[in-house]
């Protein structure tokens, strides 16, 4: 039987003929273009890329919903819903952005004047309440505090660009308040919006003058302390300068610094 | 890895395969069913559903063994769908019983047809574990790993197989 089952070892001749191998060699390209590998991804790359997901329609979502409501909250008035949203949120966010003390004097500068403003057109439509009176100026003294401290920061730096900010904000808050002072009298017995205006407008007046008299009194202090610090040499040889005698009195040669500084006091607020 | 590159991996794989594999796979189909045309069929269904399964994303280990399991399968598929094919249903398919392609010489060779038409009277299996053993000479541990069987079970399967087959003969020289 051994002898017979080794006969059947002659099938092994059997093979492909060149036509049929051909057509395997076909048949095996054209299923594999018509069926192209399935990419797939393991568990972890499914989960990492569904939490991307979730996180990016997330993201987009906050931002959809948030962009709508900072968008909408940029023209509330004290008393407004989103009133709170628009000066915590909407102008904290900008501040963010800001390196310079430059940039944010500017930036408390102008949070200010769009405080008065708002309450400007308050009063102007007749409908400043003391709630929304109080909302405004709890505002603005926050507002005021954080450009008194920028301040501080920026006239150690840049003084005059300090005593330009204050300036320009007193200009802001004066034309405000004649604005206010022109506008048509309310019908209403009860309203007393453009009175309470006038009020905030002109604390928030007295607010910035102060601050720019701090300003300008350590300004002073400056000229004193580099006064104090010229050397009496200095002075001596300034005297017998021919050269700077037209311009320095015969006074101040012969004055010691400390009596120089006597003559630059500053201006009481 | 880039699934570029495994794609290409995976295509080129198969195309080895192909190249190595498709004689053995087309005689071993070809052993049991006779028709060289029908035969061809089997082997490109064979590899396409060796493709089909690597294009899913799985991977095969052992290729031939991967390779005569799907072949084997074949055969059984086709034996059953076959099992009330007429012969004009089968030339249909391609089977040209008076073509010399039909049938290739070594088939009819009087002891060959002897050992065939006793491979007959066993079950499917049976008839291909002697088709490995004998005519592809592969060693024992080989076909027991395409079988899923242990060497000592394959072993014993062989030799009862062969035992079965000498009864058979020789009840059949008897007559």
């Amino acid at each position: 039987m051994e002898n017979l089952l080794s006969k059947l070892k002659t099938l092994k001749e059997i093979h492909l003929d060149d036509e049929e191998r051909n057509l395997m060699r076909a048949h095996a390209a054209r299923i594999v273009i018509s069926t192209p590998v399935l990419v797939t991804e393991s568990f972890f790359q499914r989960g990492v890329q569904h939490g991307l997901r979730i996180a990016l329609s997330s993201m987009l979502f906050v931002v959809f919903i948030g962009g709508s409501v900072s968008a909408v909250a940029n023209n509330a008035l004290p008393g407004d819903p989103l009133y709170s949203f628009k000066i915590n949120v909407n102008e904290e966010v900008k501040g963010l952005f800001l390196k310079s003390p430059e940039e944010k004097v500017l930036w408390q500068k102008n949070r200010i004047e769009n405080r008065v403003n708002e309450i400007q057109t308050l009063a102007e439509s007749h409908s400043l309440t003391q709630a929304k009176q109080q909302t405004a100026e709890k505002a603005i003294n926050d507002h005021v505090a954080a450009l008194s401290a920028d301040l501080t920061t920026l006239s150690v730096q840049a003084p005059n660009t300090a005593l330009t900010v204050t300036a320009s904000l007193e200009q802001s808050l004066q034309a405000n308040k004649t604005a206010i002072q022109n506008s048509p009298e309310s019908t209403i017995a009860a309203d007393t919006g453009k009175a309470d205006a006038l009020k905030t407008v002109d604390a928030t007046l007295l607010k910035v003058s102060n601050q720019e008299v701090q300003i300008i009194a350590k300004e002073i202090d400056n000229i004193n302390t580099a006064v104090d610090n010229v050397p009496d040499t200095a002075s001596a040889a300034l005297a017998t300068d021919p050269e700077t005698s037209a311009t320095a009195s015969t006074a101040a040669t012969t004055q010691s610094p400390a009596t120089a500084k006597a003559k630059v006091t500053p201006i009481a607020p | 890895m880039n699934p570029d590159d495994s794609s290409k991996d995976k295509e080129q794989h198969f195309f080895d395969m192909v190249e190595k594999h498709q004689d053995a796979i087309f005689r071993f189909i070809y052993f049991r069913v006779t028709s060289r045309a029908v035969a061809l069929d089997i082997t490109q269904d064979t590899f396409t559903k060796v493709w089909l399964y690597l294009a899913s994303g799985k991977t095969i280990e052992h290729d031939e063994a991967f390779l005569y399991r799907t072949a084997r399968n074949a055969v059984i598929d086709y034996f059953k769908k076959s099992k009330s094919a007429s012969l004009d249903s089968l030339m249909e398919a391609g089977f040209d019983p008076g073509s010399d392609k039909a049938v290739d010489e070594v088939f009819r060779g009087d002891d060959i047809q002897t050992v065939r038409s006793l491979l007959e009277t066993l079950d499917e299996e049976s008839q291909q574990i002697i088709y490995m053993r004998y005519t592809e000479e592969k060693p024992i541990e080989e076909i027991a790993n395409l079988f899923g069987k242990s060497v000592n079970a394959m072993t014993v399967r062989i030799h009862r197989i062969v035992k079965k087959l000498r009864t058979r003969f020789d009840e059949k020289e008897q007559q």
